[in-house]
């Protein structure tokens, strides 16, 4: 168990080196807090994704379904030309009415499993 | 027997537990098909559909995509510690650090300095590649 987790975390240190060659990139420069807050929209990514926050439950498959929701909001709001203080406003909304709609399909099919 | 209800088995704490494919992934897909109608009709008549300055042209869907890349790597071991019970918050904050590649010069460039100027006299900095100085 411990070998998995030492694993895990080791995996998710890969990645964010990868994500930093991938926005250094962006830039052709690596700016040092330029993933400022990362961890947060990860967070938000998995729970889209339908991870349960306890644990023992969801999916990387649904994790790229939600990870694709806020930027189609934050593309969408700035195309229809919306001011920024709007667009974070449709954010929110759109993130918590998604983890809402999540809670709601987890529990009814914990419901329908238990049952 | 359901192979997802042999897949999903009850702790002693009550939480259920089961196998990656078994959770509800159709929630998500289809609030995700919602919004992208939602907004792909909203400015139909401005715009033609899968035109430029639409929602859904071939542009803004890799400008889209290329946009969700980082945070969808960082997410991908982030889903993964999640489903195991831990949250690694230490992911953000200073990514480019961790890539380990430095460069001398004002600033350190990660992957690749910017185009070396030929105009001096414009007052750019130009990279030396001979001498790795600016």
């Amino acid at each position: 168990m411990t070998r998995h987790l030492t694993s895990l975390f080791i995996l998710s240190a890969l990645l964010a080196g990868i994500t930093g060659i991938l926005l250094a990139s962006e830039f052709k420069a690596g700016v040092s807090n330029r993933a400022m807050g990362y961890e947060f929209d990860a967070l938000v990514v998995a729970l889209l994704g339908g991870v349960s926050i306890n644990g023992g439950r969801g999916s990387v498959l649904g994790m790229f379904v939600g990870a694709v929701i806020l930027p189609v909001v934050t593309s969408a709001s700035t195309g229809l030309l919306l001011s920024p203080d709007w667009q974070f406003i449709l954010k929110g909304v759109v993130t918590f009415i998604a983890i809402l709609a999540q809670r709601f399909a987890l529990e009814r099919r914990t419901q329908s499993e238990r049952g | 027997m359901n192979t997802t209800a042999q897949a999903t088995k009850q702790s002693e704490n009550g939480t259920v537990t089961g196998s990656p494919g078994d959770h509800p992934k159709s929630s998500i897909s289809s609030l995700l098909l919602l919004i992208v109608a939602i907004f792909s009709v909203i400015k139909l008549g401005d715009v033609e559909m899968f035109g430029r300055g639409h929602f859904l042209s071939p542009d803004s869907v890799i400008n889209l995509l290329r946009t969700t890349m980082p945070i969808m790597t960082v997410s991908a071991a982030f889903t993964l510690l999640m489903i195991s019970g831990y949250i690694d918050l230490s992911v953000g904050g200073s990514e480019p650090e961790r890539s380990g590649i430095r460069l001398p010069g004002p600033q350190r460039f990660l992957v690749s300095p910017p185009h070396c100027c030929s105009r001096a006299d414009s007052g750019d900095l130009c990279w030396d590649r001979s001498t790795a100085t600016w």
